[in-house]
């Protein structure tokens, strides 16, 4: 993780010649929903600035909260270029380096504690008190009522128990890779 | 000190930059006569060499330059003028196999060294040889009558040379028939294609040197420039020349199938006319959808008719080949986001060119085709398919779909007065004069938004397309009556096809390569075959029907020289031939026959791939030009001067297609290791297991063959060279020779890259096992 800042993590993850190869068409904006919803937030624009070299401030920029991370701008680009995983390197750096918006350190925190305690990220409960935009976005009776109408059984597979044994090791895992581990286990 | 010179060349820095030739002309000057230059290949660099060997009254010259492939008749001919015989030549190919491939300075320098090294040493068991003179068969084959086909096919037969031309359609025409309309450089009205092509068609049809074969196809060629021997298969057009073209039979047809000449938006009968001005004017019957019923033959009052006929197979021979096979659309349904045939009123612009032709599906009037309905709003998507990187996308600018919407939206605003038409573009492209064209369809009222539509939805029947007008950052979603794509261009498969059963090369993007993309661009990389139109690459008819002039120019030279001198690089008998027969069977050619208790061979039919040469028992058949002495010479100098502790791999490539693939490695400049040594064969099937054995005691650590993918060697195809392969590498391995150490591969031009990889493993694989490191001990204990 040492290196995860170093500016060789970028050109790892999304090699030079696309970045400079984008033709900027728009197709990723065009399908994105993000671009659709809100009127501040395009890819393509992401994509202008990655070429014209301000990768490493993107990370200070609110807006690359707005993405859905739902990958249709990569698979619609026809020069293969990736503004999702651009997006997602940026939020990691911002993360890490303080600039992420407070909700999302407490949502993070939320999800790692859930995981550590539970062995699952999102779970019903989760969505509906910890998570706050999220939990208007998912509107959990109306899954309920939709899972009955479509004769799916009553419960949600996050419901389904974790195994002791699979918790433990997810526990091992989180407290040897993470500092936040141990403040999970702490609470 | 040998009289023999060495030449190095420059090549203004893209050798020097990397070989350090000054080091090079120091070492070899203690042995031999060097000289330098920046362009071997210049006049001036011609006259160094000439003047070299006439003043030093050399032997035989070595020239370090680029690869064979690029300059080698041009120094062959520097002997040739000073009366040393040109195959006194050896040329140690230092730039794509070396300097290009290699960064490290020393290496390269090293490599540099010991492939001039392998040069010499293999000049010291040059044979002097001569080319002989065989005749030129004073006709040509031009393979598909489109625009382009048909106008090389007329141009050489003015010129007196007796022509055949193949379609495999029932009529000749091509795409440009279905294009309907045409857009050119300097008017601002379409024109219409029929009116420019059908009296080129009727010309073809009634030239005493033209023989029109439609509904035909080569399956085979053999022969070499001036003499190529073809085999073409005619299907049965089952209706005979009595045909008036009433259309009687077509009334009475109970099957109907697409009709391709209306790229599909209506249908034909079985039997059917492909189009009015159709050459041969007359029906033609589908036989694989005919169902043999009958009725035709009883309605056709002129026993036109005849449903038993046979394909039949017609053999000619002929000087040289034009190749006009032409392009195909990109299926937009591999974008099923833009809705192609999932939503009715997506269609592409040969459809839209079928719908406003006058003998098209609605008659030339706009209708759209889900209801019938007159379109007010459309909208034309660019880049379908070209420029696209994604699976099965084209990576090319298809080129004329800028101007083919451009020619659309023009003629739909003249006809169509109100309709509302957007064109929704990534660049367009209207190079040189077609600008014109672009201000005049703005001027109409056009509108043109920057910006590649991502999809296309259908609400309440109405079509919505998403896009982002990038020059204004705002995603927009814009209705439309009718969508229309703008799809890329690919080579026809019957273009593909060809290609790989000629032999010829393919560029990456599988068009028919150019000789040189510059000054040879309607030659192919086999003499006598030339190319033109869209089988060599995106273009419109200007530039097809151009390059139809350029390919019918060069076939006419080629004939008109009567005769041509043959490179004499075919299969020998020396005197300890005991007349035995074994090497008969194992030459398809048939080149080797048993005269006088003794083996002779065919210069003109041995194609020189030396399979034959181990199959005799006494060892009395060698290959002119690659002897037993000259590989065995270049196998010991590509591992002379080996230390300790360095790796050497022999890469063994065949001198056409796997050699011309290394070049492209070089070409494109991928590195890889200095340690990887290429020596030319013929064809493997010229290695034996000695060579490999050869190779091993000498010190190479491993040996890779790579043989082309469709290079047929001694007319052996494409499964017995695999089990050749297979059969040397069984003999290798009980040798006693680590299997691993061996590898085997195909190699296919365009996929240089591929090769490019194949050697990095290999040469990886090797250094691994020539370590014995502790992991890998590690591995093999658990
Ligand atoms: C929608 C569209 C609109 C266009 N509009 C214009 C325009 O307005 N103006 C313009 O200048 N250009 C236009 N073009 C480009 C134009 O169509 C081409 O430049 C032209 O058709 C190329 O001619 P060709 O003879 O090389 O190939 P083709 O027209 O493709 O002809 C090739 C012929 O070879 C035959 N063939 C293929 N394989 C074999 C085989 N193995 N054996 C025997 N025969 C074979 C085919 O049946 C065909 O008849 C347009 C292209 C498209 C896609
Ligand atoms: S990232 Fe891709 S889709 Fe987006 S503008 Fe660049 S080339 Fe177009
Ligand atoms: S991943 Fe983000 S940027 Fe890409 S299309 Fe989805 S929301 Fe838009
Ligand atoms: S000609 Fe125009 S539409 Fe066609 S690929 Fe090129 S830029 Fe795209």
């Amino acid at each position: 993780m040492a290196n995860s800042d170093s500016s060789n993590n970028f050109d790892y993850l999304y090699k030079k010649e696309n970045k400079v190869r984008c033709l900027q068409c728009g197709r990723c904006a065009a399908g994105c929903p993000a671009a659709h919803v809100f009127s501040e937030y395009n890819p393509r624009e992401v994509m202008r600035r990655v070429q014209d070299g301000e990768e490493h401030e993107l990370h200070k920029d609110p807006i690359i909260w707005l993405c859905g991370q739902c990958y249709t701008c990569n698979s619609r680009c026809p020069r293969n270029n990736n503004p999702a995983s651009i997006i997602l390197q940026a939020r990691e750096r911002a993360y890490k380096q303080g600039h992420a918006p407070a909700e999302i350190y407490q949502q993070s925190a939320a999800l790692l504690e859930s995981l550590f305690l539970n062995g699952v990220t999102v779970s019903p409960v989760l969505l509906k008190e910890k998570l706050g935009v999220l939990s208007e976005l998912v509107d959990v009776e109306r899954l309920t009522k939709l899972r009955a109408e479509l004769g799916l059984p009553e419960h949600n597979s996050r419901e389904v128990p974790i195994p002791a044994k699979a918790i433990k090791q997810i526990r091992t895992i989180i407290t040897s890779t993470s500092g936040q581990g141990e403040r999970a286990n702490d609470a | 000190m040998s009289r023999f010179g060495v030449f190095l060349c420059r090549c203004d820095g893209n050798i020097s930059n990397t070989v350090n030739i000054d080091r090079l002309e120091k070492h070899f000057s203690q042995t031999c006569v060097v000289e330098t230059d920046q362009h071997l290949c210049s006049l001036q660099g011609q006259q160094k060499i000439k003047n070299s060997i006439r003043k030093h009254d050399l032997q035989g010259v070595v020239v370090a330059a680029c690869s064979p492939n690029n300059h080698g008749k041009t120094f062959r001919k520097c002997l040739s003028d000073t009366g040393l015989n040109p195959y006194l030549l050896e040329l140690a190919n230092v730039r794509e196999q070396c300097s290009w491939v290699t960064k490290d300075q020393k290496s390269a320098t090293r490599k540099a060294r010991d492939l001039v090294n392998a040069s010499i040493q293999r000049l010291q068991h040059a044979e002097p040889l001569s080319e002989f003179l065989v005749g030129v068969t004073n006709a040509a084959l031009v393979i598909g009558g489109g625009i382009a086909g048909i106008t090389a096919a007329l141009s050489l037969a003015e010129n007196g040379i007796k022509t055949y031309l193949v379609e495999r359609q029932p009529s000749i025409g091509g795409n440009t028939v279905r294009i309907g309309k045409v857009f050119s450089p300097h008017k601002m009205v379409e024109e219409c294609a029929m009116c420019s092509l059908s009296p080129l068609m009727n010309d073809v049809y009634e030239h005493p040197n033209i023989t029109l074969l439609t509904n035909a196809e080569v399956t085979s060629v053999i022969g070499t420039a001036g003499r190529f021997s073809v085999d073409i298969k005619i299907k049965p057009r089952s209706v005979n020349e009595r045909c008036t073209s009433c259309g009687e039979c077509a009334t009475v047809c109970p099957i109907e199938v697409a009709d391709w000449w209306n790229a599909n938006t209506r249908n034909r009968k079985a039997i059917y006319k492909p189009f009015p001005q159709a050459v041969p004017d007359r029906y033609v019957i589908d036989i694989e959808n005919c169902v043999k019923c009958g009725k035709c033959s009883k309605a056709c009052k002129s026993k036109a008719i005849e449903l038993e006929a046979e394909p039949s197979l017609q053999k000619v021979k002929v000087g040289a080949i034009v190749l006009a096979t032409g392009h195909e659309e990109f299926d937009p349904s591999l974008r099923p986001e833009l809705g192609y045939a999932r939503l009715d009123n997506v269609i592409t612009q040969l459809e839209l060119a079928r719908i406003i032709g006058v003998n098209g599906p609605t008659n030339g009037e706009l209708l759209r085709p889900s209801d019938g309905a007159k379109p007010s709003k459309i909208i034309m998507i660019q880049c379908v398919g070209s420029r696209d990187e994604k699976p099965n996308g084209l990576h090319y600018c298809s080129s004329v779909c800028c101007m083919v919407a451009l020619k659309h939206a023009n003629y739909i605003s003249d006809y169509s007065p109100g309709t509302q038409i957007s064109v929704l573009y990534t660049d367009i492209r209207t190079p040189g004069i077609y600008e014109n064209y672009y201000r005049h369809v703005q001027d109409k009222g056009v509108r043109f938004i920057r910006g590649r539509a991502s999809e296309v939805k259908q609400k309440a029947g109405k079509l919505y397309v998403s896009v982002e007008d990038t020059l204004r950052s705002k995603c927009v979603e814009l209705d439309a009556d009718l969508v229309v794509l703008s799809t890329g261009m690919l080579p026809s498969k019957g273009t593909v096809e060809l290609a790989q059963k000629l032999g010829i090369e393919l560029s990456e993007e599988l068009f028919v390569k150019e000789k040189h993309p510059k000054l040879e661009g309607a030659s192919t990389s086999i003499k006598g075959i030339y190319v033109c139109g869209t089988a060599q690459g995106p273009k419109d008819i200007t530039y097809s029907v151009l390059q139809a002039d350029a390919a019918s120019l060069e076939a006419l030279s080629l004939i008109g020289q009567g005769s041509l001198s043959i490179e004499p690089l075919s299969a020998f008998v020396k005197d300890s031939c005991n007349g035995c027969g074994i090497c008969v069977r194992h030459c398809r050619n048939n080149a080797i026959k048993i005269v006088d208790r003794a083996a002779t061979i065919d210069p003109m039919l041995c194609t020189g791939g030396g399979a034959c040469i181990h199959a005799c028992p006494t060892g009395a058949l060698d290959l002119h030009n690659s002897t037993e002495a000259q590989l065995e010479a270049s196998i010991r100098g590509m591992l002379a001067g080996k230390v300790n502790g360095e790796i050497r791999n022999i890469a063994f490539l065949d001198s056409k297609i796997g050699y011309a693939a290394a070049d492209n490695i070089g070409a494109s400049k991928l590195q890889y290791p200095s340690s990887v040594r290429i020596i030319s064969v013929p064809s493997v099937l010229r290695l034996a297991p000695r060579h490999i054995d050869l190779a091993f005691k000498l010190g190479a650590d491993g040996v890779f063959i790579g043989q082309g993918f469709e290079a047929e060697s001694c007319g052996e195809n494409f499964e017995s060279v695999e089990s050749k392969l297979n059969n040397l590498s069984a003999s290798v391995a009980q040798l006693g020779i680590d299997p691993a150490r061996l590898k085997i591969y195909r190699v296919y031009i365009p996929h240089f890259v591929g090769l490019h990889k194949r050697l990095m493993q290999f040469d990886k694989g090797i250094r691994q096992n020539d370590e014995p490191s502790d992991e890998l001990a590690l591995r093999s204990e658990t």
